[in-house]
């Protein structure tokens, strides 16, 4: 339960403050209250998919190892490139040019979190995953519907393998990269109605299955 | 001032220090079989004057600060209500008596000044509606007794009075002696920079008095200052919180909750009045906060709420995070805003029964600090 409390409890301290900087920022007039309030949705998808990866991988844990309470996610999420990613955020080394990028920032972060260096690999993920659905929502509910967006936000921090955009490494990077494409490229899409797929129900239902499938094999070792 | 908001001032007085009466008559009855005055000023010495932090405060208030001996470790007490304490006792020596009648009246101006600053934003139902929330946290049986609680909470509920007034020289004068009273006070930087910054930021000027909101800082430097002029360190006091009885150190507010978290299962006797309230009121406090920015209430508030907050969570091994939260103000601010009758009926019934509990356990000298 411990771990759990670390968990939600830093996420909800960061929220309050994104939530003041968003307040701050509305309150002199630099934004206006719809986008801050579009940001927070978008935080709360974020948070919440999150959530739900590290919830079902804890409970999938405890269950299969027997663990003696809930479990952190640095000790669930422990495949060799993880690993060497953990060791790197606490000491710094270049052992890829992107990865070990990414260390010394996620490094930093933790530096000024009173130490807690895996936590600011983990931070930095996130916020580059955060990035990316803003620039996705952004696009999607331009060019199709505002709930379409949310859902295809969703979506994204839902489908099998979306746990690897919390986790520090690469990929939260890459998920950048293609959002903030899609978002220059999106201008030129038509805008069209969403529609709702054909037998949606069951797609959602598969991937929420072939996502636990990813998640089960990432926490028992087997990616 | 009108008569009219005068006894509203009286009433809201009256109302928290009765409620604390009621519990300490209650008290009474459970812990000494009967209501006799004997036994009723027995406990208030025993609990008001005696247990924990009180102790200490009276030894400052009576030798002041040593630089050697058992009673150096005093120093992690800010000086000013020890030194109220004295001053009061000027003639007559009575310490103990002079704390008391201290945190009485600091604790009759604090309800009224919430009243007051819970005026500027809504009616009397609402006002009174904060006074009961503050007078019936959990936590708050220290307001009456040999602590600070009571002087902090009317310098901090003034310092935000003023700064809602725009009166920041008198705001800042409130926040440094704040700061002076609880480190906690220093965190009132935060809330008046904040309405500094963002008035210059709408009228784009800036005006001298502004300058004040740095003044809650000023509290601290002087607090250091004594650290350095008594054992040339201005920050001895950190050794001594760090050291026995304390063992306080600053960490990572998520170690702290994942610590809490296991020792209840680590002092399975401790937990329902220490490590359990301590956990449960972070989480609380944080969704109180953000329902504060969703009911739009004012953003400063909330900040101060939220730095206070995770301040206060940046304490490793804390055994008192209920006493703590009980300065945390923009709680009863926010919760006095609760408009949906259910919310309300829940948040007031529950409150008074953990009012009463708690209370209960600390007058049974049970170990809430």
């Amino acid at each position: 339960m411990g771990e759990f409390c670390r968990f939600a409890g830093e996420r909800l301290m960061l929220l309050i403050v994104l939530a003041l900087m968003g307040a701050f920022l509305c309150e002199i007039g630099r934004m206006r209250p719809e986008t801050a309030r579009r940001l927070g949705r978008v935080l709360l998808c974020v948070w919440g998919a999150e959530a739900a990866h590290v919830l079902l991988s804890g409970l999938m844990y405890f269950t299969v190892y027997g663990n003696d309470g809930f479990p952190s996610p640095e000790t669930m999420f422990r495949t060799g490139s993880l690993e060497k990613m953990y060791d790197a955020l606490r000491t710094p080394a270049f052992f890829a040019p992107v990865s070990g990028a990414l260390a010394w920032l996620g490094h930093g972060i933790g530096k000024i979190l009173f130490n807690q260096y895996v936590l600011g690999g983990f931070l930095l993920s996130e916020g580059m995953t955060y990035v990316s659905c803003c620039l996705l929502e952004a696009r999607l509910r331009e060019r199709f519907s505002p709930r379409a967006a949310l859902q295809g936000v969703l979506l994204a921090c839902l489908l099998p393998g979306a746990i690897f955009l919390y986790l520090p490494g690469w990929p939260p990077l890459l998920f950048l990269g293609i959002a903030a494409l899609l978002f220059v490229l999106g201008k030129r899409l038509p805008k069209k109605e969403g529609k709702a797929l054909p037998c949606e129900e069951y797609l959602l239902l598969l991937s929420g299955i072939l996502t636990a499938a990813v998640d089960y094999a990432l926490i028992s070792g087997r990616i | 001032m009108t008569k009219k908001r005068l006894a509203a001032w009286l009433l809201a007085a009256f109302t928290g220090l009765s409620l604390h009466y009621l519990l300490l008559l209650i008290g009474c009855l459970i812990t000494k079989g009967n209501l006799s005055p004997a036994s009723f000023l027995a406990l208030m010495t025993e609990r008001l004057t005696q247990p924990g932090d009180a102790v200490r405060y009276l030894d400052i208030a009576q030798n002041g600060y040593v630089a050697e001996g058992e009673n150096a470790i005093n120093l992690v007490f800010y000086p000013l209500y020890p030194f109220l304490v004295r001053f009061l006792s000027l003639g007559t020596g009575r310490y103990a008596l002079a704390g008391v009648v201290l945190s009485h009246l600091c604790y009759a101006g604090a309800c009224a000044m919430l009243y007051e600053l819970l005026r500027l934003d809504g009616g009397p139902r609402e006002a009174f509606g904060g006074v009961l929330l503050m007078s019936a946290w959990p936590f708050s049986m220290f307001v009456l007794g040999v602590y600070s609680e009571s002087l902090f909470l009317l310098l901090s509920i003034g310092c935000l009075y003023c700064m809602r007034r725009d009166r920041m020289a008198a705001a800042g004068i409130c926040g440094f002696l704040a700061a002076l009273t609880r480190v906690q006070g220093m965190l009132l930087i935060f809330p008046l920079v904040y309405t500094a910054v963002r008035r210059v930021c709408r009228e784009k000027r800036f005006r001298g008095r502004d300058m004040c909101a740095l003044l809650p800082i000023g509290g601290f430097l002087v607090y250091l200052v004594i650290n350095y002029t008594l054992h040339g360190d201005p920050f001895k006091f950190l050794e001594f919180e760090a050291g026995e009885p304390w063992y306080q150190t600053t960490q990572w507010l998520g170690k702290t909750l994942a610590d809490q978290a296991s020792m209840t299962g680590e002092y399975p006797g401790l937990a329902p009045y220490i490590y359990v309230p301590q956990l449960v009121l972070f989480f609380f406090s944080a969704l109180v906060l953000l329902a504060g920015l969703r009911q739009k209430a004012p953003v400063e508030y909330v900040l101060y709420g939220a730095v206070y907050l995770g301040f206060t969570y940046l304490s490793g091994w804390m055994i008192s995070g209920g006493r703590y939260l009980l300065g945390c103000v923009p709680l009863f601010l926010i919760l006095a805003r609760v408009r949906t009758p259910a919310v309300r009926y829940i948040l007031f019934t529950l409150e008074g029964m953990l009012f009463f509990f708690y209370n209960l356990l600390f007058l049974m000298a049970y170990a809430i600090m």
